[in-house]
């Protein structure tokens, strides 16, 4: 028990210059050029949440509320949890991406295994030795840690700078997640604010689609296809209906006659409550900066 | 000056005659590699060309180029995604195998193939792309149309080998060359 307990503490990383800023800017997609229609998110449009309401039954309740852990001052995570927060909206629970959008980060993480790539050189039928697979994995790693802190063509760079802490933590559970035989048990464990969890979330997810300011949509507006800016989140929503916004879904006014509809948002149904409501406080002590 | 102008028009004649077209189809498909060697051997000036492999959508284009020894390959990366060059040997050989290491979006990498034989070009990065380059001793070499058939212009008259390439298999023959010939070949073998 008490070595158990002694290599929870040594697995406890602190995480040093967690410095939370705001979010700032247009969203990534303006960055690249490409409407949210044409994104393996958008093309799934309208399908995400609860069905509208009747109009004589909006505004529809909040169906989550947030809070259910006062205490919450720090929190631990582990490296699955980064990669929910960071890049599993995109690249999906097992890594695989959305071809041919979003490519997989499941080969790219087991090229950095010298193991992994001897045993995929045998089955091609060629005997590879040790030297060179060990040179291949290096090349393998320094790329992807290149991209974990550049991003790319199309990838973000990951805002907020990751500390050192989360990128151990972060690589382990990529490792885990591509199947690296042991990985598994070398899985890194952090400390995080809640408002750097908000941070994370916000600047990994959101504005992937939602631009950091700019005018508020109406109704009319939003059916023509306009994001709302991260700005204005927090002055559309209360805290509840934002929580049910991102968690479990909440139908919207669109169109000239401010309709109820389902909406053109994906749920985050990955997210907890408590998750959602750090990204409207972070939202609301850090605003959102042109 | 009648004698210098009969002299031309007889080597005109020469070159003509033995500048015979080879063609024909490859029964397995496309893409193909049809590349003939003269028997005997004969040592041929190593070409001084380059020809270019694109990377684009986690592929290689194309998946099949036939380059005569010599020739220098320049790998492109088009794609949004760095990649890893390398190949672990040269028609089995070990010593010849390469790591070009990894180039991003807009960089390129250079090699010269000295030496003949076939090569898997391989991403360790990426392990579904692959591609495959015939290094030719001779400058009689062709890759098949979508429909399979190929053409092989100027080759002289004479005994060839010819061996045709499909699916990183290889099946040779010989063919006797003279003036245009048709040669057909059935699926690659091992």
């Amino acid at each position: 028990m008490k070595q158990t307990m002694f290599m929870l503490v040594a697995l406890l990383a602190p995480v040093h210059g967690q410095t939370v800023t705001p979010v700032q800017g247009a969203s990534w997609l303006t960055h690249i050029h490409r409407p949210f229609d044409q994104t393996s998110m958008g093309k799934s449009s309208g399908i995400y949440g609860p069905k509208a309401p009747m109009p004589g039954d909006w505004p529809p309740r909040a169906q989550v509320t947030p809070g259910t852990n006062p205490a919450r001052q720090r929190t631990t995570m582990d490296g699955a949890d980064l990669y929910r927060l960071k890049c599993r909206p995109c690249h999906g629970l097992f890594g695989v991406g959305a071809a041919p959008e979003i490519h997989s980060v499941i080969d790219p993480v087991r090229a950095t295994s010298a193991k992994l790539y001897v045993e995929r050189m045998r089955k091609l039928g060629v005997d590879v030795d040790l030297n060179n697979a060990t040179a291949l994995a290096k090349q393998a790693r320094l790329t992807l840690f290149d991209r974990l802190h550049k991003g790319g063509t199309d990838m973000p760079p990951p805002d907020p700078r990751l500390t050192d802490a989360e990128v151990r933590s972060l690589w382990a559970y990529l490792r885990q997640l591509a199947g690296i035989p042991g990985a598994e048990k070398q899985q890194v464990f952090i400390h995080e604010d809640p408002l750097r969890v908000g941070e994370h979330i916000v600047k990994s997810t959101c504005h992937i689609c939602h631009g950091a300011t700019g005018h508020n949509p109406t109704a009319e507006e939003l059916l023509e296809g306009q994001i709302p800016p991260l700005n204005s989140l927090t002055s559309r929503l209360k805290l509840n209906d934002f929580v049910t916004k991102l968690v479990v879904g909440r139908p919207v006014l669109e169109g000239p006659l401010a309709i109820p509809v389902r909406g053109h948002m994906p749920v985050f149904n990955y997210l907890s409550a408590d998750e959602a409501a750090d990204v409207y406080s972070y939202l609301s002590m850090y605003p959102p900066k042109e | 000056m009648n004698r210098i102008c009969v002299s031309v028009i007889v080597i005109l004649l020469s070159s003509f005659a033995s500048a015979a077209k080879v063609s024909g189809t490859v029964k397995a498909g496309s893409p193909s590699a049809v590349v003939l060697e003269p028997v005997p051997g004969k040592s041929f000036p190593a070409s001084a060309q380059t020809a270019t492999i694109d990377q684009r959508a986690l592929k290689f284009t194309p998946s099949l180029l036939v380059i005569q020894q010599g020739t220098t390959v320049e790998f492109r990366n088009n794609d949004t995604v760095s990649h890893n060059i390398f190949w672990p040997s040269i028609s089995g050989n070990k010593k010849l195998g390469r790591n070009l290491g990894t180039a991003s979006n807009g960089q390129s990498q250079k090699f010269k193939f000295d030496t003949t034989g076939t090569v898997q070009i391989l991403c360790n990065i990426h392990p579904e792309m692959s591609a495959s380059i015939v290094i030719s001793p001779s400058p009689y070499f062709a890759q098949t149309d979508g429909a399979g058939n190929y053409s092989i212009g100027d080759v002289p008259d004479g005994e060839y080998k010819a061996t045709v390439w499909h699916g990183g298999k290889a099946a040779t023959q010989t063919i006797t060359v003279k003036g245009d010939t048709k040669a057909d070949f059935a699926a690659a073998g091992k």
